[in-house]
């Protein structure tokens, strides 16, 4: 019951999320044959930025060479990445911190339910809303960069690029339900869990900094090998994955812990 | 085996000590009404006794369990109703109390449609749109209606009506009948003085002996409750405590209480009662007591 109360309360959330990142990509799929085009022109700045050093930028540029690459950018670093990581704050920070604040908790922890139910009925809900779009986002670029740029993607490189964002992003959910526990109200642990993701966001922006940043586990590096189908499972999977599924799991076991302690 | 058994339970928040030694004992089959001010800590005790809280010292058994270690299954067999009205706004009356009883296993079919019927609540309605006392008794259902064994109430008449409190007390007593345990807190002592099997005085943290409130009872079969017609002059040798809003004063006379009360001219008397104990008076000296 908890969980299809959740559920209900967070599909408008998970409606309005899928549609964005679908509204972020279809234009960025139009819109490849131009920037094939300029891209071509920038070959010459391209090797500029490869000499004086990898960024950002010279990603960007590098990105409008090969489809797999745009779509990769488009699809993840911009879609994925940015609207996953904004609606993992808008959903997490809701799952305690919102019962709490709207006095809401003394009556569900009262029912005959224990609380680590509680937890895993309304972060297994929060996790399906929030992957399940990016998987449909992504098999969705399948037809469409056929139908419009004629373009082939792969459906199980398309595939494995969604289960890595999707880890990412649980990653994100997992870390603001932490600071859902701990927060007595809504806005500070929105505030919190912000802070730190923007702040993150930064520093992957921030050339000597990138390597401390979250971010650098989802970007285009990461991706655009799944696409070219340089990077397998296996490799991902013991490359980082298993770290990210660890961090979840502490994440998740903290605040747990915590809810069953948790002072109204 | 006593569904309710507190015994020197000791809690501190952030070092103020909130509870300083609450007994308490709750008989099967009874109404006990946990009587106080607001602050003085009978939310306190209800959530230790839900496992919602720790107490810091003292010994507390739920229907033979302990709160610590065994929450779940006392909740399984206690419905607990909370302080703050704690309803989902967003959800319909109907489906707010669908999901409230969900949790439970066996439900009261006869309390579901005696409540109905006299509620008459809006059920297709947003709970946003409800009055707080809607709100208050669409809370009382999702609490009264499944067939458990203890009842914990907390402020259960609050923003309720004349008619719906009458019509609530009946529920309880009811319940009481088949066999249910009924612990309620209020600090409104003349909202449970008519339903309650056995009062439990909690102030400042601390639940009063029976001595204590045995020799505020005293002191009251002491006084004469009087009303008189305005500029009556009272007879001398007597004590005058306070005056009620309605013009009653409470006087103790040092000597015979009849005696004095007949020195009175009977056309200045209106009323007199003579050592009777009033609740609200019993609970008058105690708070003064503990205030002191």
């Amino acid at each position: 019951m908890i969980a299809r109360k959740t559920f209900q309360e967070l599909l408008p959330t998970f409606v309005i999320y899928l549609l964005v990142m679908e509204i972020i990509l279809l234009p960025a799929i139009v819109l490849w044959p131009d920037l094939k085009i300029i891209g071509d022109q920038l070959g010459p700045i391209l090797g500029l930025t490869k000499i004086l050093g990898k960024s950002v930028f010279s990603d960007v540029i590098q990105a409008v060479g090969d489809y797999h690459d745009y779509y990769a950018l488009q699809a993840f670093f911009k879609g994925a990445n940015v609207c996953g990581a904004a609606a993992a704050v808008l959903v997490g920070t809701g799952l305690i911190a919102r019962e709490r604040e709207n006095h809401t908790l003394e009556f569900l922890i009262t029912r005959p339910i224990s609380s680590s139910r509680i937890l895993f009925e309304k972060f297994t809900v929060a996790t399906i809303g929030l992957t399940v779009p990016i998987f449909l986002v992504t098999w969705s670029g399948i037809p469409l960069s056929a139908w419009f740029v004629q373009e082939e993607l792969h459906f199980v490189e398309v595939t494995l690029a969604a289960w890595h964002s999707s880890i990412f992003i649980v990653c994100m959910l997992a870390l603001t339900t932490l600071c859902s526990v701990i927060f007595r109200s809504q806005s500070h642990t929105a505030a919190i869990a912000g802070v730190f993701i923007v702040s993150q966001v930064t520093l992957f922006f921030v050339q000597t900094a990138r390597k401390f940043s979250l971010f650098q586990l989802s970007d285009i590096d990461v991706y655009a090998p799944i696409l070219s189908g340089e990077l397998g499972f296996t490799d991902l999977l013991t490359w980082m994955e298993l770290w990210m599924f660890g961090t979840i799991i502490l994440l998740y076991l903290i605040s747990d812990r915590l809810l069953r302690r948790i002072a109204l | 085996m006593n569904p309710v058994e507190f015994a020197a339970v000791h809690k501190s928040f952030k070092g103020k000590a909130v509870l300083r030694g609450v007994d308490l004992t709750v008989e099967p089959d009874k109404i006990v009404a946990m009587v106080g001010p607001n602050g003085s800590g009978k939310t306190t005790c209800l959530r230790i006794m839900l496992g919602l809280l720790r107490p810091d010292s003292g010994n507390v058994r739920i229907l033979g369990m302990s709160p610590d270690v065994d929450a779940l299954r006392i909740r399984q067999h206690c419905c607990y109703l909370p302080g703050e009205t704690s309803l989902y706004q967003s959800m319909r009356g109907a489906e707010f109390l669908h999901f409230a009883l969900s949790f439970y296993s066996h439900l009261q079919n006869d309390v579901m449609s005696q409540l109905m019927g006299t509620f008459q609540l809006p059920l297709q309605k947003k709970i946003r749109n409800y009055s707080a006392g809607m709100k208050q008794q669409l809370a009382l259902m999702a609490t009264l209606i499944p067939n458990v064994e203890l009842y914990i109430l907390d402020e259960p008449e609050r923003a309720l009506d004349a008619t719906t409190r009458f019509f609530l007390r009946d529920v309880l007593r009811d319940l009481r009948s088949r066999g249910k345990t009924i612990l309620l807190s209020s600090h409104h002592l003349l909202d449970v003085e008519s339903l309650a099997d056995e009062l439990v005085f909690v102030l400042d943290g601390q639940s009063l002996s029976d001595e204590r409130v045995a020799e505020a009872q005293d002191q009251l079969r002491k006084r004469v409750r009087i009303k008189v017609r305005p500029g009556t002059e009272l007879p001398g040798g007597a004590d005058e405590i306070h005056t009620d809003a309605d013009g009653t004063l409470h006087v103790s006379p040092h000597g015979n209480l009849a005696e004095w009360v007949a020195r009175i001219p009977c056309d200045a008397l209106i009323s007199a009662e003579i050592g009777t104990v009033h609740l609200e008076d019993l609970y008058r000296i105690l708070t003064e007591e503990a205030k002191t």
